[in-house]
C-alpha cells in the first residue's frame, strides 16, 4: 500500500470508530502513526491491525484552553505495544494520572471525519 | 577562537529583525576589530515565523548576507532549534580548525514577539491547526497531532515533569528551588529581565499553566539577536577552545521514543565529553523550562536518574555555591530570545570565560560546560569550552 493508501485506511478506521496499528510481518515492530515502511527494517510487508482500543495513561498534563475549558492532552500506551498522543476526555479530572486505565472514544473533529480520543475506565 | 560578540536582548524590538542584526553585527565586528569583507564564513538559524513573522524565506543565509554585505566561502544552517546556537559555536569552530574559513560570523536570533502579536490580532488565528498544516509542517505525521488541542511546546515539558514526578517523587518545591537559585545569579545580573526577590512559594503560588509547571517555571519569549565571530587570529577576548564536544539527534515524535520521556539526548552527548565534570567552573544548562534543567543535570551525570531533586536540596547552584548553574540567571530570567534559549547560556559561557560577567562573574571560570537542548527532547550538544594549554 502506498503512504496515502494507509492515511485513507486510518480515516475509515476512525469513522467505523476501529482503532488501527501497523504491524511488521518482517520484523514485529508495531506501531501508530501511519507509515508506509517499517521504521525498523524499511519492510513494506506491513499489516493494518484493528486495536483493543484500551491501555493506560503514560503522562499527561491539564491546562486551560482559549474558550476557558480546562483541557487534558496525554500520551497513552495501548495494550498492543504503541503509544498515541492525543486528549483525553473526562468530567472527572481527578480520575486522570499515569498509571490510569483510559479506553479509545471517536469524535469528530473535522467535517464528516472522526479522530480517536480516550475516556477514563473506573 | 572566539573573537567577537554582541547581543541585543528586549522584551518587543521596536525596529525590523534586519536592524536587530545589523546593530548587533556591528557590535561583533568592533569588538574584533574587522570589517564585513573580513569574513569569509556565515552560520545562522532560522525557525518559521519566529525570525520575523514570515513562515519561510529561502536561503537565509544568503539573506542575511546579502543585507550586511558578506561574501561567504563558507555557510550553514543549523537548525537544532534551541540548542542552534551552541552548535553553531562547534560547526564554525570546525570549519576554521579545518580551513574552510578563516572567520566565521553567526547570527541568531529574530523577533519572536511578532508571532504572538499575530496571533492575538488576526490573521493566522483565523486558520485552524489543520488548515495550516499547509503551509507549515514539523513533522510527517502532523494530521494525526494536531488534530488535538494542547500547549505545544509546554505540553511536552509539562507532561516530562508529571512523569519524572511520578517516577522519582520529585516534588514542584525541588523544581521552584531551581528557579529560586537561579533567580539570586540574576539578581546580580544587570541585564536580567526578571530581577527582585523570589522564594519557593512565589513560584509554587504563581499560575499553574500546564499541570504541573507554574507560570515561573517557564521562559518569558522576548526578541533579541547574538551575533558573535569565530576565527584565526588574536583578539581583546582570552583565547578560547572546544576542549570537548558531544551531540545527539532524537528525530522521532515523542510519542514513538524507545526511551523514557525523562531521558533528554543529553544522555547520549554527554557520552562523547571526554572531560572531569568535577573541573567545570560553570554550568550553562538549557532552561526553557525548570524541568529541563533538572533531567540535562541528571543525564549529564551530576547525578543518577531520578535523585535530582534532593541533589538540589543538597546543593547550592548559585554563583556563590560549589556547582555555579545558569550563572547570569538564565533565559528563565533574561528571556528567551526568539524561542531560543541557546543565545542566552551560550553567550553567558563567553561572559564568564572572559571575565566579562559584571557582578556575577564567578572566580577562574577557566572551564564551561555548555548544555543545549532544542525541540521537543530533540536535539542535544554538550561543549566543554576553555583555554587548550
Ligand atoms: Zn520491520
Amino acid at each position: 500500500m502506498s503512504l496515502n493508501e494507509i492515511i485513507q485506511t486510518y480515516y475509515e478506521y476512525f469513522n467505523k470508530e476501529k482503532l488501527p496499528y501497523i504491524k511488521c510481518t518482517n520484523c514485529g515492530y508495531v506501531f501508530y502513526y501511519p507509515r508506509a515502511i517499517c521504521p525498523k527494517c524499511l519492510s513494506k510487508k506491513l499489516s493494518i491491525m484493528e486495536s483493543k482500543g484500551e491501555g493506560e495513561i503514560y503522562s499527561e498534563t491539564k491546562f486551560v484552553n482559549e474558550k476557558g475549558q480546562v483541557t487534558i492532552v496525554g500520551l497513552i500506551r495501548l495494550e498492543e505495544g504503541f503509544m498515541i498522543y492525543a486528549n483525553i476526555l473526562t468530567n472527572r479530572l481527578e480520575d486522570v494520572s499515569i498509571n490510569k486505565k483510559v479506553k479509545v472514544e471517536f469524535k469528530e473533529v473535522i467535517k464528516g471525519q472522526k479522530f480517536p480520543f480516550f475516556t477514563t475506565i473506573s | 577562537m572566539l573573537l567577537g560578540f554582541s547581543s541585543r536582548y528586549e522584551k518587543v524590538y521596536q525596529g525590523s529583525v534586519l536592524d536587530l542584526i545589523a546593530e548587533t553585527v556591528k557590535e561583533a565586528l568592533d569588538m574584533a576589530k574587522l570589517e564585513p569583507k573580513d569574513i569569509d564564513g556565515i552560520i545562522t538559524s532560522w525557525l518559521p515565523w519566529i525570525f520575523d513573522s514570515t513562515l519561510a524565506i529561502g536561503f537565509p543565509e544568503n539573506y542575511i548576507s546579502e543585507y550586511i554585505g558578506i561574501r561567504p566561502k563558507f555557510t550553514d544552517l543549523v537548525q537544532y532549534g534551541g540548542a542552534s546556537a551552541v552548535e553553531m559555536f562547534y560547526r564554525a569552530y570546525k570549519a576554521v580548525k579545518s580551513g574552510e574559513a578563516d572567520r566565521v560570523l553567526c547570527i541568531i536570533g529574530g523577533k519572536g514577539t511578532l508571532m504572538k502579536k499575530q496571533l492575538r490580532e488576526g490573521g493566522l488565528e483565523r486558520l485552524s491547526e489543520v488548515e495550516l498544516l499547509n503551509i507549515l509542517r514539523n513533522n510527517p505525521f502532523d494530521e494525526f497531532i494536531r488534530v488535538y488541542q494542547d500547549m505545544d511546546p509546554i505540553s511536552f515539558y509539562a507532561m516530562v515533569a508529571a512523569r519524572h514526578s511520578k517516577l522519582y517523587g520529585t516534588t514542584d518545591e525541588q523544581r521552584a528551588l531551581l528557579a529560586v537559585q537561579q533567580r539570586y545569579n540574576a539578581n546580580s545580573n544587570e541585564r536580567a529581565l526578571f530581577r527582585g526577590p523570589l522564594t519557593v512559594k512565589d513560584v509554587i503560588n504563581s499560575r499553574v499553566v500546564s499541570t504541573p509547571l507554574h507560570l515561573l517555571e517557564i521562559t518569558y519569549p522576548i526578541d533579541g539577536v547574538l551575533a558573535f565571530i569565530v576565527g584565526k587570529g588574536i583578539s581583546q577576548l582570552r583565547s578560547m577552545d572546544v576542549i570537548s564536544y558531544g551531540d545527539a539527534v532524537w528525530p522521532e515524535f515523542f510519542a514513538e521514543r524507545d526511551v523514557d520521556i525523562v531521558y533528554t539526548p543529553t544522555i547520549e552527548s554527554a557520552k562523547k565529553i571526554d572531560f572531569n565534570l568535577n573541573k567545570i567552573d560553570a554550568f550553562e544548562i538549557y532552561d526553557a523550562f525548570t524541568i529541563m534543567v533538572l533531567t540535562e543535570l541528571e543525564d549529564l551525570g551530576l547525578t543518577e536518574k531520578g535523585k535530582i531533586g534532593k541533589f538540589i536540596e543538597e546543593n547550592d547552584l548559585t554563583i556563590k555555591g560549589n556547582i555555579p548553574v545558569n550563572t547570569g540567571g538564565g533565559s528563565l530570567n533574561m528571556g528567551q530570545p526568539a524561542y531560543m534559549s541557546g543565545i542566552i547560556i551560550l553567550e553567558e559561557a563567553f561572559l564568564q570565560f572572559n571575565d566579562m560577567a559584571k557582578g556575577h562573574q564567578v572566580n577562574g571560570a577557566d572551564y564551561i560546560l555548555v548544555n543545549g537542548l532544542g525541540g521537543w527532547n530533540t536535539h542535544a550538544t554538550t561543549l566543554v569550552i576553555g583555554e587548550k594549554r
